[in-house]
């Protein structure tokens, strides 16, 4: 029987069964079990039958590929050279941000094809397939290679950073950028630490290393709740949450809330899981971290990062310097980095004071009635 | 031919009767019927290969399996007390000190209902139950997300002897120490999960079954806004946190949109549910009534409620306003408590249809009634321009500046 064939019959008898199952009005526990019988010899038989379905596979790459670096590219021959001109342009950026580990790459394959219709001059379609072979990160571009690579850039980043390991982007909250770190990066650090609404970033911001490595994530805490925010923060935290704790109990929400109980609100932000609590910093804050951990380790550190198991051992591993010695350096440089001020100065202000002047006695010195 | 007055005319009024027409008069949207249960699932989990499409269906099936199982063992427990006609089950597995309070909560609202019992109504259990159960008959189960604590509510049928069974299911029994276990008791014991907890049974024992149209109204809307039994005393209304906008009012610069009264009350309340608080006549009726009857899993949905209590995973998802509000759930036990147990007993088991059988039994239209509803629990609301204070002030104030400027300015002009 052919590999086709033999799909559609393990679907036709997969959908019949449902169909069946469907109209059945059982709801007794002998007529479930009975279902449950019928439905674990379908998926035993479906189990035993595992087909892999070109059809279910969006594109199929087509028959020209091409790899430059870690790059590999499948494309149709009208896109041989810019796949070329963009995966050349990409390499270089991906060996030096992630050494080693960028051979990772090579168990994806990029494709680009024709985008069809009437932008089928300009712009390609274009994803990345994993393992299975599987298309995602599917995405339109502009058919010219600093856009091209400036796309597969960002799924590059994607893709490593999920490699690096499964909890790196849920600590980070983001990705980790593959561009080398700048002025602008610490300084947006910066401006993201002192603007956080949390008691712990502001301790942070005033040279407090110990909360910096609490609210960083470094360390572990019990109640993040009451070490990172302070009273009036919680209060927020828990009005935001209104809508299931008043739903929950409403005499005792009004209780914090309207009668200001101080022990209540207390209870109340303990109602709150840890891991919902909103977070002491923005993500960009520990990005930033570890792309200055990165940027101090030098060559293989991102092997050493991905290598490693917990964040702070990561960060370690990576930077090669103890986490108190590394959140102190980033600490020092991302605040030292200032962009300047954004307050007005004085050339605006007087230049504005002047326009202003100008406009008012224009007004106020105005012909008089005819 | 000239574009004389009377053409220019003829032109104007057929170009506004096709700007009419094109604007007002639509087809009527052609009925979409809903998926059946294959459609559905097919858009979750028919994405995969055939064998994964067979172990969704199966693990379904697996866990409502063990549901009946979990029913039937319950009953039994139910059937064997001596108050037959309302207990309390609760697991061994909780702590001694979670059980009493349980135990003692349930029984507490539930007497403050004030059901009389009688034969002619369906009797009770509620239970509390840990199925810590992954695979049961070593096969795979996929639990319900039931956005909360989850409850079964099996209503009486031929399967349960006629009883009604409720049961919430915890996946473990809270230990000291443990991750959540303060959160998990303290959801468990809230007063939405025992008002959840004793819907709809208390309904039915209280009031009987209801009628046709009455029945056909609870079903279609999953018994969402009956999901509350609380009749005994007036829900707390939300006026004050509604007004305040929730937390994002405290976060925003006191000139901002989310700052603004009449654009807080959005973060609780859907569009729809603004209209009728503004007074829109139909409005308070039509979202009351409007729920879809749907086929999907109808033979389950007939005779198994789904609904839910306090729960973590809410604290994950983000809040979206709808028709009701927060209070939804209150709907119906608020016509209880307005009506009177004699009045709401009689629309409650009306043959008529719902808003005929609501006038008859209340004696003022369910709009009406459901627009009140809707005031006491969130306030009265605007829509249209409004002037806020803030504005009307600044806007006097620089009015006043600038007449004081012209008064000082004209006093020096001299005319030659």
């Amino acid at each position: 029987m052919s590999r086709l064939v033999r799909v559609v019959v393990v679907v036709s008898v997969v959908a019949m069964s449902f169909g069946n199952a469907t109209s059945a009005a059982a709801q007794s526990a002998a007529e479930y079990t009975h279902r449950v019988d019928s439905l674990a010899r379908l998926w035993r038989a479906a189990t035993a039958t595992v087909v892999k379905t070109d059809a279910s596979r969006p594109n199929a790459p087509s028959a020209d590929s091409l790899r430059i670096g870690m790059i590999i590219v499948r494309t149709d021959s009208e896109h041989v050279d810019l796949a070329r001109a963009a995966a050349a342009r990409l390499s270089p950026r991906i060996e030096r941000a992630y050494g080693h580990f960028a051979e990772r790459l090579t168990r994806h394959q990029f494709v680009l094809r024709a985008k069809g219709g009437t932008h089928a001059a300009t712009e390609v379609q274009t994803g990345l397939t994993d393992s299975t072979g599987a298309m995602g990160q599917r995405s339109s571009d502009y058919a010219n290679e600093v856009s091209l690579a400036a796309t597969w850039q960002r799924m590059v980043e994607e893709v490593m950073t999920d490699a690096a390991g499964p909890d790196v982007r849920s600590w980070i909250g983001a990705i980790i950028p593959s561009d080398p770190p700048t002025k602008t990066t610490w300084s947006d650090a910066r401006i993201a630490l002192i603007l956080a609404a949390s008691a712990g970033a502001r301790d942070c911001v005033g040279g407090d290393i110990i909360r910096c490595e609490q609210v960083l994530g470094l360390v572990h805490v019990d109640d993040p709740a009451f070490t990172f925010f302070d009273a009036s923060q919680r209060f927020t935290m828990i009005v935001g949450f209104a809508h299931i704790l008043r739903r929950a109990d409403p005499a005792q929400f009004d209780r914090c809330t309207v009668a200001r109980n101080q022990a209540t609100c207390d209870s109340l932000a303990h109602a709150i899981p840890t891991d919902a609590v909103n977070a002491p910093i923005p993500p960009l804050v520990r990005q930033s971290l570890v792309r200055f951990a990165l940027a101090t380790g030098g060559d293989g550190a991102f092997d050493r990062y991905a290598a490693a198991t917990s964040p702070k051992a990561r960060l370690e591993a990576a930077s090669q310097l103890p986490a108190d010695s590394l959140v102190r350096r980033w600490r020092d440089t991302i605040m030292g980095a200032q962009k300047g001020s954004t307050a007005v100065d004085l050339e605006t202000a007087v230049s504005s004071l002047a326009w202003a002047a100008l406009c008012v006695a224009c007004a106020v010195r105005s012909s008089r009635w005819r | 031919m000239a574009l004389t007055f009377p053409r220019w005319l003829a032109v104007a009024i057929v170009a506004c009767g096709m700007i009419w027409f094109a604007l007002f008069q639509h087809p009527p949207e052609p009925d979409r019927p809903e998926p059946n249960d294959d459609a559905l699932l097919a858009r979750s989990s028919n994405r995969g290969s055939p064998a994964l499409v067979a172990e969704g269906r199966l693990a379904q099936a697996n866990d409502r399996l063990r549901l009946l199982e979990l029913r039937d063992s319950v009953g039994r427990v139910g059937d064997s007390r001596q108050d037959a006609r309302f207990n309390v089950v609760i697991d061994a597995a909780l702590s001694n000190g979670l059980r009493e309070v349980l135990e003692r909560s349930i029984t507490r609202q539930w007497v403050a209902l004030k059901i009389q019992a009688s034969q002619n109504r369906p009797p009770a259990t509620i239970a509390v139950i840990v199925d810590t159960s992954r695979a049961p008959h070593g096969l795979p189960r996929i639990r319900r997300y039931a956005a909360g604590t989850p409850i079964e509510i099996f209503l009486p049928s031929e399967a349960t002897r006629g009883r009604c069974i409720a049961i919430a299911h915890l996946t473990s029994a809270p230990q000291a120490g443990a991750p959540y276990s303060e959160i998990i008791v303290r959801n468990i014991t809230s007063p939405e999960t025992i008002n959840a907890l004793l819907s709809p049974c208390a309904f039915l024992a209280a009031f009987g079954e209801p009628g046709p149209a009455i029945a056909q109204w609870v079903h279609d809307d999953r018994w969402s806004r009956a999901r509350l039994a609380g009749w005994d005393k007036p829900p707390t209304p939300w006026k004050a946190i509604v007004g305040s906008g929730g937390g994002n009012a405290r976060r925003a610069a006191w000139f901002s949109l989310s700052n603004d009264p009449s654009w807080q009350i959005r973060s609780f309340i859907a569009p729809e549910g603004i209209a009728c608080l503004a007074g829109e006549t139909g409005v308070c009726q039509h979202i009351l009534l409007d729920v879809r009857s749907s086929a999907i899993d109808s033979a389950w949905r007939r005779s198994v409620v789904a609904s839910a209590g306090t729960g973590i995973s809410l604290f994950y998802l983000a809040n979206r306003p709808t028709p009701l509000g927060p209070a939804n759930g209150w709907v119906v036990s608020e016509m209880v408590r307005t009506l009177g147990p004699q009045r709401f007993q009689q629309f409650w088991q009306s043959t008529l249809p719902v808003p005929y059988a609501f006038k008859s039994a209340a004696g003022e239209d369910l709009d009406t009634w459901a627009r009140d509803w809707d005031r006491r629990m969130y306030g009265a609301a605007s829509v249209g321009p409004v002037l806020s204070a803030v504005g009307l002030g600044t806007g006097s104030f620089v009015l006043a500046i600038g007449v004081l400027i012209a008064i000082a300015v004209e006093r020096r002009r001299r005319v030659a």
